[in-house]
């Protein structure tokens, strides 16, 4: 497997003078896995604890206990520069297009930042990879010496995406990150992310609860449900015939219209 | 840039002129005149006063007035003192020379400490240390300032560390290092009490900046891409800090000048400060206008110095302009 968890918890403790410390357990015991080349939908209603999951697995939030596996090795025995490696193995792209890129930064730095710190190849081989990826999810070259913060939510979202795509992840976490595009662009950089994964066995894990575009994409499901992974299995299954209450409210929310998707 | 530049050096000119002019106007109100002191000595009749009085334009409407002294300004005299009887900017010159001195080591002084504290508070999150600052800065701030300085002068006095008063020794300035050092041993107390009185709130909005610029969405997701430790402090905790740290430099060349004038009546520093005092009791009119012009000067300059480095550290205002 590439990445597993293994009974991941995670807790917040809260002082709350005079009274005791309130603890709220937002991950509780979360066994899942994710091999390589699938493409794993995470669902679950707000606050299950869907994006502390993501927190975890980008090395953001120390777990409160269990682990955290990548190709087998626990994260917390892993050496700062395996660490290092890890992060760049497994890239994020955020739910807020507008915070997570530094307001610095022109769009084209934004995407080639990560090479510039490894000094990979020349300047100019830099600012064309960073060129390359922009293309590739959609945005135009006229934008690279652009001011990120000029771009709109969506071209923002394409920038985030091509800056996690630039570094040859093998995993990329998708924190609710097609919430700010609209349909046709979704379905763009889904359609990119489908042949990344075949020419390149990339791996994708998308956090959500729009299963109406993640449907068409993801072959695994796992479905939380207060801080628990309640269903897990082929989203064919879940989609046929889920298991949990709230998988059946999810699987029956999704609106079955004709869309064609782009190949 | 020089569009920028020029907006702000007219802005400056019209805060300096409205300044000149309210001061004009609030000293106009204020009871007492120089020449009411001679009335108290029997020797000086009333036609000698009136005489002085019409001499020196007192008698004269605030608006003639006003404009004498800009006349005598655009001359670079900044009127005329009536107390020394010379003009006043040969009277401000040194002073502002001494001032400038001990605000730019005090600025330097509790910046430099202010950064570091508020840095390794951030950085360490140790509650020892933490708490040991917290309460250290919460002490400085509920002492009044002027306990401050009375406190370091005792310190001062008590174990003959530094020199209390003035700004050189008598009798000791043979050589420029001698002078050099002599003025250093008497720039210490003026200067650490300026810098205690400001270090309180410069190390809670460096902490603040940091703080919250290490919780910015954006340091977060390059902490997540894996930016080494370095470059996130350089290229993206330290500039989403300076921004509003640079802001209140501005403000804080500002709040440590008025604070200078109080420590160097206390500590005796020849600056700005005890001449202000001794022309405001003595009402040498010219003397309390240009102290206030130029103290609102060395205001303006520090925001300006503050906008000019916001412009060269952020690139968004330069994008902007």
């Amino acid at each position: 497997m590439l990445l597993e968890t293994h009974s991941l918890t995670k807790e917040y403790t809260r002082k709350n003078l005079p009274s005791k410390p309130v603890t709220v357990r937002a991950l509780d015991n979360v066994d899942f896995r994710i091999g390589r080349c699938s493409s794993l939908a995470l669902v679950g209603a707000s606050g299950s604890g869907k994006s502390t999951l993501a927190r975890c697995l980008g090395g953001l939030e120390k777990p409160s206990g269990g682990a955290i596996t990548f190709r087998g090795t626990d994260l917390s025995r892993m050496s700062s520069a395996e660490i290092r490696n890890y992060k760049r193995k497994v890239q994020i792209v955020f739910q807020d297009p507008a915070g997570t890129i530094n307001p610095r930064f022109t769009a084209a730095s934004a995407v080639s930042e990560p090479l510039d710190i490894t000094a990979v190849g020349s300047p100019d081989e830099r600012r064309e990879r960073a060129t390359y990826w922009m293309e590739q999810v959609g945005l135009r070259t006229a934008l690279a010496q652009r001011p990120a913060l000029e771009l709109s939510g969506g071209e923002r979202q394409r920038l985030a995406i091509a800056r996690a795509l630039i570094v040859n992840p093998e995993v990329i976490i998708f924190d609710e990150s097609f919430s700010a595009l609209d349909l046709p662009v979704a379905g763009h950089v889904l359609a990119l992310l489908r042949r990344l994964r075949e020419d390149y066995g990339l791996t994708c894990l998308f956090i959500g609860h729009n299963l109406t575009l993640l449907a068409r994409f993801c072959t695994e499901v796992a479905v939380m449900y207060q801080g628990r992974i309640v269903e897990s299995g082929p989203m064919q299954q879940f989609l046929t015939a889920p298991a949990h209450p709230y998988s059946r409210a999810l699987a029956g929310a999704i609106p079955h219209l004709p869309v064609e998707w782009p190949a | 840039m020089i569009r920028f530049l020029s907006r702000r050096v007219l802005h400056a000119f019209v805060i300096l002129l409205l300044i000149s002019v309210l001061s004009f106007v609030f000293f106009q109100f204020a009871p007492g005149s120089y020449t009411d002191a001679m009335r108290l000595d029997a020797r000086v009749s009333a036609e000698t006063e009136s005489a002085w009085r019409t001499m020196y334009g007192l008698d004269q409407s605030v608006l003639t007035k006003y404009f004498r002294w800009m006349r005598s300004v655009l001359r670079g005299d900044f009127g005329f003192s009536f107390a020394y009887g010379i003009p006043v900017s040969s009277l401000l010159w040194p002073r502002i020379r001494n001032t400038l001195l001990l605000t730019s080591v005090a600025l330097l002084v509790s910046w430099s400490a202010a950064l570091g504290i508020g840095a390794l508070t951030v950085v360490r999150r140790s509650r020892a240390v933490e708490s040991v600052i917290r309460s250290s800065m919460a002490l400085l701030l509920s002492i009044p300032d002027l306990l401050i300085a009375l406190l370091l002068l005792l310190f001062a006095l008590r174990t003959g560390l530094f020199p209390v008063g003035g700004m050189a020794s008598l009798g000791t300035a043979h050589t420029v290092i001698a002078h050099t050092k002599d003025v250093a041993l008497h720039l210490v107390l003026p200067a650490l009490a300026l810098a205690l009185l400001s270090l309180p709130l410069l190390v809670r909005h460096v902490q603040a900046a940091v703080r919250e610029s290490m919780c910015a969405p954006f340091v977060q997701a390059a902490r997540a891409h894996g930016i080494p430790a370095g470059r996130l402090w350089l290229a993206y905790i330290l500039p989403a800090a300076a921004n509003p740290l640079i802001s209140l430099f501005g403000y804080s060349v500002g709040g440590l000048l008025s604070s200078s004038l109080l420590v160097e009546v206390i500590m005796g520093w020849p600056g700005l400060g005890p001449l202000l005092l001794e022309s405001i009791f003595s009402r040498d009119v010219h003397v309390v206008i240009g102290t206030t012009v130029l103290s609102a000067l060395f205001l303006i300059a520090g925001n300006l110095v503050a906008d000019l480095l916001l412009y060269a550290v952020d690139p968004r205002i330069r994008w902007e302009q």
